[in-house]
């Protein structure tokens, strides 16, 4: 984003941009995420400074409602799929085949994607980087060395792909060490999103559910 | 005579100081790791991995010589998890993705050798007494153990006063903020502990998988099977060593995964190595509570592969060292 758009955009929410800057402002943020999550910002920004957070507040409490929700019908008020036969596989490799069907079952959704390259490159696009906005990487530019194999937007196979990987990580660690705490993590390992087919924008739930990220929220992210 | 009782009591004076310094504060993180396999306990716990609150119920028990654990997941998810010695045994529903349990193909799960080598501990980590605190209703005494670089996580520990089980801890950041909790809201200890309290009750329509860890034998680091590239790790976090590696096949598609774990003694993290998928992968870095999944393509000789590195480490640190990675 230029830095003159940034002025045209403190111009308007000053209510001193001229049409054209108006014009300019709007018609930008129809293709800019970043300047629609900059906007977004200094408005509640603005609001908490004049004191009528009351707006952003309705909007939490939809949130909370919509999560409540959620979580009820992770609970259990789901029908439960009807009762199989006990599987017993004490025969040979019994893991291959099952497993395939198994590993079909959804997405952990619940994993925080924090954003690509933050974490390599420093501090480029600096102030804009953090959960829930990280994966808008307008340009989509792929890195040179690996340009035909790596792209920034995580799809549903990379997130499965992942969480398998994850499991198995903790599932190792508990195995080798029994009786320690990190059975723990195995066995709460948690992939509630996913009934909810949680798409990759799941970042907006970090970080304690605020929607845009605070300025120490993101600086924390980047560190 | 009263010069022997007088010797007598100065030998005591002079062994007292020397007792408490061996009851130190790395000496009770021993005591807790033994506690963990030697007590017999009875408890629920809740933990917080930062996704939302989980309560588990754990039962350990010496039987017959044997150890025995039963974890029962009380919320959410129906999922058990049963330990008969070396015999592991998961109940899940189906369709839950935990059910991963897997024996490796060329030689069962990593070394069993593995253990937290808490002798290297005092490397990474400076380990502190800090009073005590009081948790599930039992005297417990509060360990601090401090990261000496931001390289690793640090921990609170409180552990049991009088058999030093671990009774609750956080994970926090070099901030910090603390990405995991773990808190016992009751426990019962000793013969408190029913044998019944081992045996499943069963679930309905669950998946049972069975694994045992008898047979598995260490893989040597350098058994590279049908996996034709030799990987170096140009840069890790000072103390971590390899743990163990071996190569396995994924269940869902038969691709060959070459895994390696390491550790500081506390701190693990391990690196997979596998062809890039057909359709490339995403650069990312992913989260779930401390456990941090980054993910980062690698020039191979003749094609491309994929490394992800999932572990208990700081992202930074784990995309470190990925980047670091090459194929020799």
């Amino acid at each position: 984003m230029s830095e003159q758009l940034r002025e045209s955009l403190s111009a308007v929410m000053d209510g001193e941009a001229d049409a054209f800057e108006l014009r300019r402002v709007l018609d930008e943020s129809r293709s800019d995420s970043k300047l629609r999550e900059l906007w977004h910002r200094q408005h509640l920004v603005r609001d908490i400074l004049r004191g009528d957070e009351i707006v952003h507040q309705l909007d939490l409490r939809a949130r909370l409602l919509a999560e409540m929700e959620e979580l009820s019908s992770q609970e259990g008020d789901e029908p439960i799929p009807e009762a199989q036969p006990k599987l017993d596989t004490t025969t040979k490799s019994p893991w291959l085949g099952r497993l395939a069907g198994i590993a079909v079952a959804a997405t952990v959704a619940l994993l925080v994607i924090v954003s690509s390259d933050y974490l390599i490159g420093g501090d480029e696009g600096a102030g804009f980087v953090g959960p829930g906005i990280a994966q808008s990487n307008p340009s989509g530019a792929p890195s040179a060395v690996l340009a035909p194999v790596m792209y920034d937007v995580a799809t549903a196979a990379d997130r499965q792909r992942t969480d398998a990987l994850i499991i198995h990580h903790l599932q190792q660690n508990a195995l080798n060490r029994p009786g320690g705490f990190s059975f723990v993590r195995w066995v709460g390992f948690d992939r509630k999103s996913a009934q909810n087919g949680r798409a990759p924008q799941a970042g907006l739930r970090s970080e304690g559910g605020v929607q845009a990220p605070t300025p120490s929220q993101s600086k924390d992210n980047k560190r | 005579m009263s010069k022997q009782l007088s010797i007598g009591l100065l030998a005591i004076f002079l062994w007292l100081p020397l007792a408490s310094t061996v009851a130190s504060a790395p000496d009770l993180l021993l005591k807790m790791n033994a506690a963990f396999s030697e007590q017999d306990y009875d408890g629920i716990f809740t933990y917080d991995a930062g996704s939302g609150l989980t309560s588990i119920r754990v039962v350990h028990k010496i039987l017959e010589g044997q150890q025995r654990e039963r974890l029962v997941h009380l919320n959410g998810a129906p999922r058990e998890i049963l330990r008969r010695g070396e015999e592991v045994v998961s109940l899940v529903m189906p369709g839950d993705d935990l059910a991963v349990l897997e024996n490796s193909i060329p030689s069962g799960p990593f070394a069993r050798s593995f253990v937290r080598e808490f002798e290297r501990l005092g490397s990474s980590y400076r380990v502190e007494e800090m009073g005590e605190g009081r948790v599930a209703g039992r005297k417990a005494r509060r360990l601090a153990v401090t990261p000496k670089d931001s390289h690793r996580y640090g921990f609170r520990l409180w552990l049991d006063a009088e058999n030093h089980l671990l009774l609750r801890s956080q994970l926090v950041d070099a901030n910090g903020r603390k990405l995991e909790e773990f808190l016992f809201s009751s426990i019962l200890f000793g013969d408190s502990v029913l044998d019944d309290a081992l045996e499943s009750e069963g679930m309905n329509g669950s998946m049972v998988s069975h694994l045992t860890l008898k047979n598995a034998h260490p893989t040597a680091v350098s058994d590279r099977g049908q996996f034709p590239v030799n990987w170096s790790v140009a840069w890790l976090p000072p103390g971590f060593k390899m743990a163990s590696a071996d190569i396995r096949r994924k269940p869902a598609n038969g691709q060959t995964v070459n895994s390696m774990i390491y550790s500081d003694g506390l701190a693990t993290f391990s690196i997979f190595l596998e062809r890039m998928p057909e359709k490339g992968a995403a650069r990312m870095s992913a989260r779930n509570g401390a456990t941090v999944a980054v993910a980062r393509g690698i020039m191979g000789p003749s094609n491309y592969f994929l490394a992800t590195l999932v572990g208990e480490i700081p992202a930074r640190t784990g995309a470190r060292i990925v980047e670091s990675i090459s194929a020799e």
